[in-house]
């Protein structure tokens, strides 16, 4: 019993440093060759942990040489435009300037049912809305909306565009976050001089997030409504 | 960049690994054959002590072969040829039939041996 604790332990880590190896592109869309590797890993993964005759060498080997395979092979689907459409395939339209292209629809084995659900998941109740429709190598549909269907932008109401870097945590838990401290340029002194003014000290903080023009958001650990402080605030 | 040189260390790790593991058991093997043949010429020449001496050799060899080996072969591979080396020491002693269970000891190293190696019919 142990030796499986230990084995399903080991076989864990495995299994995490892989997904990770394989990074971020792993845990969105899956792609057609990372979904094949998904789905071997978890099975290979299995293997070992329920058959204590196999050693956990075997187990291992694949699913590491199989999780290499692939950041090889998406580099090289990086590199060259050719071994990416050989692996990956490439984007069909399906719907261009309001039309159904039937045909590719059919290529692909689309249904009608398909193509509108799709479309309802992308805010889109009506094909007549749709203007440019794509189904992306990952199998999900990006949809171009008519311009008639369009939501306004703040440059179609002649809003002066307002450009703001986004605010970042730079305390949790009563602990400090340099590296969000720097990227937004704050320093000890100026972030003492920011919980003064917010009447909070830093060991009661439990969440504080600020932004490069002075703003910040603080909520205590006690409790309590949050403390608001916006960008250029003496108070 | 990171992921790919880790990807392509790892891979070159594990090819590294497969060659020397392989190498490692195939020599092994041959090593426990060439004994299993030693304890057979001393067997038919009349020499029972010496025999009986090379038999506990062979399965002592094999003993700390296994251990290791156990890391890179299913165990049930290992059981058979660990139960025929207890045998021939064991008939080696009380002259029993010796001669078959060193065939199949010889038999079974060489299926183990040849296991290892990439060839078609083991690849495919």
């Amino acid at each position: 019993m142990s030796v499986i604790l230990i084995r399903a332990l080991l076989l864990y880590v495995l299994v995490i440093f892989s997904v990770r190896l394989m990074g971020k592109r792993q845990l969105g869309e899956l792609q057609p060759s990372e979904l094949v590797i998904t789905i071997l890993v978890s099975n290979i993964a299995t293997l070992p942990l329920e058959d204590t005759d196999i050693p956990l060498v075997i187990g291992a080997v694949p699913i590491l040489a199989l999780v290499c395979f692939e950041v090889l092979v998406s580099w090289l689907d990086l590199r060259s435009v050719r071994f990416r459409k050989v692996l990956s395939g490439s984007p069909k339209i399906i719907i261009s300037g309001g039309v159904i292209d039937y045909d590719v629809l059919r290529e692909l084995r689309f249904s009608v049912d398909d193509l509108m659900m799709a479309l309802r998941s992308k805010d889109v109740f009506s094909p007549e809305e749709v203007q440019f429709a794509i189904v992306e190598t990952t199998g999900s549909v990006s949809v171009m909306k008519k311009s008639a269907e369009d939501t306004l932008s703040r440059k179609d109401v002649g809003l002066s565009p307002e450009e703001s870097d986004p605010p970042q945590v730079v305390i949790t838990d009563g602990k400090l976050q340099r590296t969000a401290m720097e990227s937004i340029g704050l320093d000890d002194e100026k972030l003492a001089a920011l919980l003064k003014r917010a009447g909070v000290p830093r060991e009661e903080v439990f969440i504080m997030t600020a932004d490069p023009y002075g703003g910040c958001y603080i909520s205590r650990k006690s409790g309590g409504a949050p403390v608001l402080l916006k960008g250029g605030d003496e108070k | 960049m990171t992921r790919i040189k880790l990807s392509a260390a790892i891979l070159l790790g594990l090819v590294i690994l497969s060659i020397v593991s392989g190498a490692w058991i195939i020599g092994s093997c041959r090593d426990l054959q060439i004994r299993s043949i030693q304890v057979e010429e001393a067997w038919l020449a009349g020499d029972v002590e010496e025999a009986y001496r090379l038999a506990c050799r062979l399965e002592e060899d094999w003993e700390s072969f296994r251990r290791p080996a156990a890391v890179f072969l299913r165990s049930r591979e290992l059981l058979e040829i660990d139960r025929i080396t207890s045998r021939v020491r064991y008939r080696t002693a009380s002259g029993g039939e010796l001669q078959p269970e060193l065939a199949e000891l010889r038999h079974m190293l060489e299926q183990l041996r040849s296991s290892v190696i990439p060839r078609p019919e083991t690849v495919l």
